[in-house]
C-alpha cells in the first residue's frame, strides 16, 4: 500500500492521517497476524517437504529390479482387518479387566443374585430367625430406623 | 449379576473393620446383613435381631437388601438408649444415599462410623449393673 499510494502521488495530507492512526493499533495485531503466517507456513512446507522428500526414494522403483511378490487375498485381509481387530480387542480386553478382576458388582436396579454376606459375631443363623414367632422384649422395646433408595 | 459374594474381600475386610472399630467405640454390637429377604423386610429385620439371643439388647442390626431397595436398621432395648430412632434415620438415610449410587461398602462403612459416632461411649462416673 504505501508504495502504491507514493507512485499514484496521493495527497501527502491522507497518507500522513493514515500513518498517525495506524501504528499504535494495528502494530500488535499486524505482529500477531504476521507470526501466526510464518507458523502456518513453516508447517506447511514441513510436511509438504518432508512428503516430496520421501517421495523420491518411494518412487525409485526398478532401481534394484524385483519390488517384490504381491500379497495373497488371505495375507492382505489378516494385515489390514486382523491386526486393527486384535489391537480393538486388546484395547477392550483392557477395558474389562478391572471389573472382571473385582467380580460381581451391585448396580442400583439390576436383580440381585449374590450370596448373602453377614458381618459380626456371633453370626447369625437363617434357621434360628425363621423358628421366632414371638419377639422378645429385647427387640420389641427396641427401635430403629429404615430407609429406600 | 452371577452368584457369588457381593464382596471382594478388601471390601469384606473394611465392613468387617467398621464392625469391630464400632463395637469397641461403643460397647454396642453391631450386625449387618446384606442379602435377599422373602416376604416383609422390617419383620424379617427384627426376626434376625432376636435371633441373636443374649445378645439382642446391645446389638445393632442393618440389614440391606439389594433387592427390594431397603435398609432396615434395628436396634436393641439397651442399644436403642445409645442410639435413639433419629440418630438411627440418619444414618440410614446416609447409607441408602451410598446405595443409590451403587456403593454398597461405602454406604456400610459410612452408616456404622455415624451410628458409632453418635452412639459414643457417655463418660461413666459410676458404673453399675442394669438399672
Amino acid at each position: 500500500m504505501p508504495g502504491r499510494t507514493r507512485v499514484l502521488n496521493v495527497q501527502p495530507v491522507s497518507v500522513t492521517v493514515a500513518a498517525v492512526r495506524t501504528p499504535r493499533r494495528l502494530r500488535p495485531v499486524a505482529a500477531g497476524a504476521a507470526l501466526r503466517c510464518a507458523a502456518i507456513a513453516s508447517v506447511a512446507v514441513a510436511a509438504l517437504g518432508s512428503a516430496v522428500l520421501a517421495a523420491g526414494p518411494a518412487l525409485a522403483i526398478g532401481e534394484r529390479g524385483d519390488p517384490g511378490h504381491k500379497l495373497p487375498a488371505i495375507e492382505t485381509v489378516a494385515i489390514f482387518v486382523g491386526i486393527p481387530v486384535g489391537v480393538a480387542a486388546v484395547i477392550a480386553f483392557l477395558v474389562f479387566l478391572p471389573s472382571i478382576v473385582s467380580g460381581p458388582r451391585y448396580r442400583p436396579g439390576r436383580p440381585w443374585t449374590a450370596t448373602s454376606s453377614w458381618f459380626g459375631e456371633p453370626l447369625g443363623s437363617e434357621t434360628a430367625a425363621a423358628s421366632i414367632t414371638t419377639l422378645p422384649p429385647a427387640t420389641l422395646d427396641g427401635g430403629g430406623a429404615s430407609a429406600r433408595w | 449379576m452371577p452368584a457369588g459374594s457381593a464382596f471382594t474381600s478388601n471390601q469384606s475386610d473394611e465392613i468387617r473393620h467398621a464392625v469391630v472399630t464400632a463395637g469397641q467405640e461403643t460397647g454396642l454390637q453391631f450386625f449387618v446383613y446384606v442379602g435377599q429377604v422373602t416376604g416383609d423386610v422390617r419383620a424379617h429385620a427384627l426376626r434376625r435381631h432376636a435371633a441373636l439371643g443374649a445378645v439382642a439388647e446391645f446389638a445393632i442390626l442393618v440389614l440391606v437388601e439389594p433387592n427390594a431397595r431397603r435398609v432396615e436398621i434395628v436396634t436393641g432395648d439397651t442399644a436403642r438408649r445409645r442410639l435413639d430412632d433419629r440418630a438411627a434415620g440418619l444414618a440410614s438415610l446416609a447409607m441408602a444415599t451410598s446405595f443409590a449410587g451403587g456403593d454398597l461398602t461405602g454406604g456400610i462403612v459410612n452408616g456404622i462410623r455415624m451410628m458409632a459416632q453418635a452412639a459414643a461411649r457417655p463418660p461413666v462416673l459410676h458404673e453399675h449393673d442394669g438399672d
